[in-house]
């Protein structure tokens, strides 16, 4: 099927756009396909330029030199299936304008795929245009779209913060692994990570951690072992938790089993349990080892 | 009444500069005379600016008007006897003799005394503008350390003379007009004239009240009247300044004056933006270019790309985003570096500006801007380009006021660089270090772009999280694809839907091959489109059908919805339908037509109004079906 | 800052769903609870709910559904006033922004672990739809927090004052086109505003409400009404709806020559 606008419609090439950018203190970078760092509390700034030939565009839309055109930005959520416009703006009636988008979208109506459509519509009839000229207002004469998938394929850690002040840990501490009791209940559901907001090289690290610094890259390794240490531990101390054990996919069991046999793919957890009794230096080098902690990358 | 003319200097029997050494202290060839001359000249006009008051700058390209014409051949002919050395006398005899006027006001003129050897305590900006050549200046915070600037008014003029008139006050405080001409040519001597005695000469002449051993400027009353004969701009009741003229300026490589004063007005904005910028109120210059009496607007550097990426950069020097460079050993403050980093369409091959070209900015930006502190711009200092196109970034480094003297010091006569090599000890060092320190500040474009710090208001800890994830993911990987674990996880809810999107589809036909008679091939030839035909639009589409023999045509016609197809109008809401189709046996009339192919067959459909229509094409080889009809 | 539900994935959902079905009232009200071993939480992006708060929205919804004649059967007008007012309920108070809002198994776990005995009141012998996770716009609580959502109004005084607008069976047919208008809260909004000035006769409104969608469907596929403004989107909606229901009240059969008032 081919689809027929029942209108002029310009070329695409009367717009030329430029890469969505998303805004960061220090500048730009080019928005990437996947936000793998996003969630609802992220407020994306987007910035796009864009070349207008607005004389061209109005001509071979039908349309006469002054009529009223609008270039604006809907977005899009699938998760949500909301939409809404981002930004507008009238186009000027010029031969060559350089336009900028400048937006702020805050992440609460937004997930899954944000698409941003860019599109320019007649804002009014204009008296004088041609027969098959658009005359509805909102008539789309040019569009295009992005999409940005805003959660990745990443496997996420749950992660909180919090101040130890308030909570029973030590006030001190950089942070805590929380694991819950029931083995069979969702793994999910069940261990949390609290990051002390106290610690201020830790909070930096962990609020950096999409683009760590040297510094935040080595506390954030230090995390990363200590986490895994927690969980191996905690595996190893539940005296039923065997190879063999049954327990449902996606539950704590099944996430700890799992986590002891790809760090340690050569020992059966028997033999650590052996270990960290007896030896206990020598299976804490080993976690060291299996975490790659302090390792460039 | 004095009649002005000219007077050639002779070598002193102490010997004096030649006017080649003179001409040629504009050191290396200048990429472009024009770029010299707007920096030179600019840079005159602000040292010499008044307080509280705008800086105006003014380039005038004019010709001198037939009126004029009798009054410049009588008046700025040269005597006989210096006439092939003095190549204005042949400029003033053609019409239409070109000029280029530089037009300061809100400005002090030049004053001080007429006379190289006159003791002077106060002002000698006469003496050292239109006398002495290579003097130091004693400016506060001045932007020429040494006056060599008018060389390249010289140089530009093809005949090497100018005209200089000003209006100063004198040390009573009273307005006063001078007038004086100015010509640099080649030494020479007289001998084999009889006329006069025979002696060596420097190239330098002077026209005004000559006397016998130097020119005095035409005063006063008598200067204004000969100016004014002259068609030279006249000031204003109380208005101070100068308006230097360079007689027959060498404009060769443009097409016209228009063009020029474009050219003009876009190297203004690319050398003199820091002093243009409007924050700075009345201390501020303001440019105008003007070609036959038409304005040429200069570029607003705040809203011209890239120039406007600078402009951020500069007025981001003072907030806490800039950075101060230091050198580390002699510990010293350098001065301050801002950045500006931008994604953008990248310009096409040669968008640039013949400005932005000399400016050495021949494109995107990524450079940085130096200055010192009359902030003019020294020079675009090329950083590495960016690992993309898109990303392109603007720096101004500005020197510590400290340090000015050393900066200036280290640049050459055009001030159009900082040259550590022409310096000694620690100011050696400062300088070089400073480009050292701007590398290092631009070494992140080498590296691919980083991820950058995001923008939030709170914490987001999905980075940190993704980090760790990796410790439990092969825990979810195992599980299949509707695990109650990993779904919850990726918060997803299926797939994106079909419905909101607009889907372009392609594949507008539709060919049913049967297995016996599978040949039926047809082909869009022209998309479906909208046309006017007698006073109705309609949508036509032109199909080829390439297979010989009988093939029915069917076309599908349907509103186009929001989520995809209507099957059910609204209540009395019209559809599209098919209104003919043009065959080569005749119109046929239908949703569908049989004709015999190899032939081509136009569709031509009735679409209706504010709604798009969808057109699909069914093609079935008929041997058959009725031929040539509808359905 | 969003604060996260609990989380109630699919086999768990349907394994209560089948005890509850054999279960009354007070046996579902013994067996609420505040959490749920199988129920899991967003990795980021928020906070956790507490269990506090999750007693208070509980204790919020008991008190409106006592109202409305809970535990007892109570009439249907009840439940129409229950919806809204827990429809607004729910969109105040529970502080879910729209992407966590759209995630199924969250509802679940409302309906299922913490308000069972009220979701098997206000359905009873509920089809699975209306208590798992699997459509949000037929879910007993989550439908009504979306109608809310499409329907606030932002920077009003009375944001929720559009709420009563459509009966339940109208709204469903935004519902059933929430990919589309149903996701333009400025459409569904401003659709809301001008009904009232629409005069559909004698033909159901549920009728009139479809026609107008049609319409609007249409123009949608080449008209970006997000890029109009508020009186331009009226002016359009306006046009449609008049349309539609001059066409339906035309030829409604028992319509006739009557005039129509306006």
């Amino acid at each position: 099927m081919t689809r027929v606008f029942p209108f002029l419609r310009p070329p695409g090439d009367v717009v030329t756009v430029g890469p969505w950018s998303r805004l960061t203190p220090d500048g730009g970078e080019p928005l990437p396909d996947t936000l793998t760092d996003w969630d609802y509390s992220t407020t994306l700034s987007l910035h796009r330029p864009l070349k207008v030939d607005g004389l061209r565009l109005r001509r071979l839309s039908g349309l006469p030199e002054d009529a009223a055109v609008d270039l604006s930005v809907q977005w899009l959520a699938t998760s949500s299936a909301l939409r809404g416009r981002a930004w507008r703006a009238e186009l000027p009636a010029d031969d060559a304008s350089d336009l900028t988008i400048d937006f702020s979208l805050p992440g609460d109506d937004l997930g899954g795929t944000l698409e941003l459509i860019t599109s320019v519509t007649l804002r009014r009839p204009a008296p004088g245009a041609s027969m098959a000229a658009a005359t509805r207002p909102g008539s789309v004469l040019w569009s295009d779209r992005q999409r940005v998938l805003l959660e990745g394929e990443n496997t996420l850690f749950p992660i909180a913060t919090a101040d130890f002040h308030d909570l029973p840990y030590p006030t001190g501490a950089g942070w805590y692994l929380h694991i819950e009791e029931d083995l069979e209940a969702a793994a999910l559901g069940s261990i949390l990570l609290v990051v002390n907001e106290r610690h201020d090289v830790v909070m930096r690290a962990v609020e950096a951690a999409s683009s760590p610094t040297d510094a935040d890259m080595r506390v954030l390794s230090a995390l990363r072992a200590d986490v895994l240490r927690v969980l191996v531990e905690r595996a190893l101390t539940s005296e039923d938790l065997t190879e063999d054990s049954d327990y449902p996919i996606g539950s704590l069991g099944a996430l700890l089993v799992t986590v002891v046999r790809n760090a340690f793919p050569a020992f059966s957890m028997e033999a650590l349990r052996r270990e960290r009794q007896t030896a206990p230096a020598l299976f804490s080098s080993r976690i060291q080892e299996a975490s790659q902690m302090m390792v460039s990358p | 009444m004095i009649t002005p003319r000219w007077w050639s200097q002779p070598f002193p029997p102490t010997g004096a500069i030649a006017s080649e050494g003179i001409r040629n202290q504009l050191g290396r060839p200048p990429v472009d005379p024009l770029t010299v001359f707007v920096r030179e000249t600019a840079q005159n006009s602000w040292d010499a600016r008044l307080p509280d008051v705008e800086t105006v700058y003014r380039l005038e390209l004019t010709t001198v008007a037939p009126t004029h014409r009798p009054t410049w051949e009588r008046l700025l002919t040269p005597p006989a006897g210096v006439q092939e050395h003095l190549g204005v006398g042949r400029a003033v005899r053609t019409p239409n003799l070109r000029l280029l006027s530089v037009v300061d006001r809100g400005t002090k003129g030049l004053g001080g005394p007429t006379r190289a050897d006159q003791l002077a305590d106060g002002r000698r900006d006469w003496i050292s503008f239109v006398l002495n050549v290579g003097e130091k200046r004693d400016t506060t915070q001045g932007g020429g350390t040494y006056g060599y600037g008018k060389a390249v008014l010289y140089r530009l003029s093809r005949v090497g003379t100018i005209l200089v008139y000003t209006r100063t006050a004198d040390e009573h405080g009273e307005l006063s007009s001078r007038l004086i001409g100015i010509a640099l040519g080649s030494s020479f001597d007289n001998r084999g004239r009889v006329d006069t005695a025979s002696r060596p000469f420097t190239g330098r002449h002077w026209w005004g009240d000559a006397r016998d051993d130097h020119v005095e400027p035409l005063l006063g009353e008598h200067a204004d009247e000969v100016a004014r004969s002259l068609g030279l701009t006249p000031f204003g009741p109380g208005e101070s300044g100068t308006t230097l003229v360079v007689i027959d300026p060498d404009l060769d490589e443009f097409d016209d004056m228009d063009h020029a004063a474009r050219h003009l007005a876009d190297t203004i904005a690319w050398q003199l933006w820091p002093i243009m910028l409007p924050e700075r109120g009345a201390q501020r210059l303001t440019p105008e270019v003007v070609s036959a009496g038409v304005t040429h607007p200069v570029p607003d550097p705040s809203r011209t790309y890239p120039l406007r990426m600078f402009v951020a950069a500069y007025r981001g020097l003072k907030s806490n985003a800039a950075t101060t460079l230091e050198s580390g050993n002699p510990r010293k403050r350098l001065g301050r570096f801002a950045l500006e980093r931008a994604v953008v369409v990248p310009m096409t091959a040669g968008a640039a500006s013949m400005a932005a070209g000399f400016a050495g900015v021949e494109g995107d930006p990524h450079h940085v801007c130096l200055m010192r502190s009359p902030e003019l711009v020294v020079r675009y200092y090329e950083g590495p380009t960016t690992s993309s196109v898109h990303s392109v970034y603007a720096g101004v480094f500005r020197a510590d006021d400290d340090l000015d003297e050393v900066y200036a010091a280290s640049e050459p006569p055009t001030h159009d660089n900082w040259v550590y090599e022409q310096l000694t000890g620690p100011d050696r060092t400062f300088v070089r270090v400073t480009f050292t320190r701007l590398r290092e500040q631009l070494a992140v474009f080498r590296a691919p772009v980083q991820a950058a710090v995001s923008t939030r208001s709170r914490t987001a800890l999905g980075a940190a999280s993704s980090y760790l994830g990796g410790l439990v993911a092969a825990a979810f990987a195992e599980a299949p694809e509707n695990s109650t674990a990993s779904a919850g996880v990726r918060r997803s809810q299926g797939a994106a839907m079909a419905g909101g999107t607009r889907p372009e589809s392609s594949g507008a036909v539709d060919n049913r091959r049967s297995a016996a008679a599978g040949r039926a091939r047809v082909t869009t030839l022209v998309e479906p489109h909208l046309e006017e035909i007698e006073g109705a639009l309609v949508v036509v589409a032109r199909y080829g059908v390439d297979a010989p023999g009988p093939v029915r045509l069917e076309a599908r016609l349907a509103v186009a919805t929001w989520e995809g197809r209507e099957d059910e109008p609204p209540a009395g809401a019209e559809r599209p339908r098919v209104s003919h189709w043009s065959t080569p046996d005749g119109v046929v009339a239908g949703d569908s037509c049989t004709l015999v192919g190899p032939a081509e067959v136009d569709l031509v459909v009735t679409p209706v109004p504010d709604t798009a229509t969808e057109i699909g094409l069914i093609a079935t080889p008929s041997a058959d079906t009725v031929p040539a009809g509808a359905t | 800052m969003s604060v996260l539900y609990p989380r109630l994935l699919g086999d768990a959902a349907k394994r209560l769903h089948q005890e509850h079905l054999q279960s009354s009232i007070t046996e579902l009200n013994a067996r609420h609870a505040l959490r749920h071993p199988a129920a899991v939480f967003a990795a980021t992006g928020g906070r956790r709910i507490t269990q506090e708060e999750l007693q208070q929205l509980r204790d919020d919804v008991l008190e409106v559904a006592r109202r409305a004649g809970f535990p007892d059967e109570g009439r249907r007008q009840d439940r129409v006033s229950f919806d809204l007012e827990v429809a607004r309920l729910l969109h105040e108070r529970c502080g879910l922004v729209a992407g966590e809002a759209a995630v199924r198994p969250i509802w679940a776990f409302l309906a299922l672990v913490l308000l069972p005995d009220v979701s098997y009141w206000r359905y009873p012998r509920p089809p699975g739809d209306r208590v798992l996770g699997t459509d949000i716009t037929r879910h007993v609580w989550g439908r009504l927090w979306w109608r809310a959502h499409l329907l606030a109004l932002p920077r009003e005084y009375d944001r929720y004052q559009l709420l009563e607008t459509f009966g339940e069976a109208a709204f469903d047919q935004i519902f059933a086109r929430r990919r589309s208008i149903g996701g333009s809260r400025a459409l569904v909004r401003t659709i809301a505003e001008i009904w009232p000035a629409v005069d559909h006769g004698r033909v159901p409104e549920r009728e009139v409400l479809i026609d107008v969608l049609k319409r609007l469907s249409r123009w949608g596929a080449v008209v970006e009404f997000e890029s109009l403004d508020d009186d331009e989107l009226r002016r359009q909606v306006l046009d449609a709806a008049i349309e539609s229901a001059a066409r339906l009240r035309a030829q409604a059969p028992s319509a006739g020559p009557r005039h129509a008032g306006v």
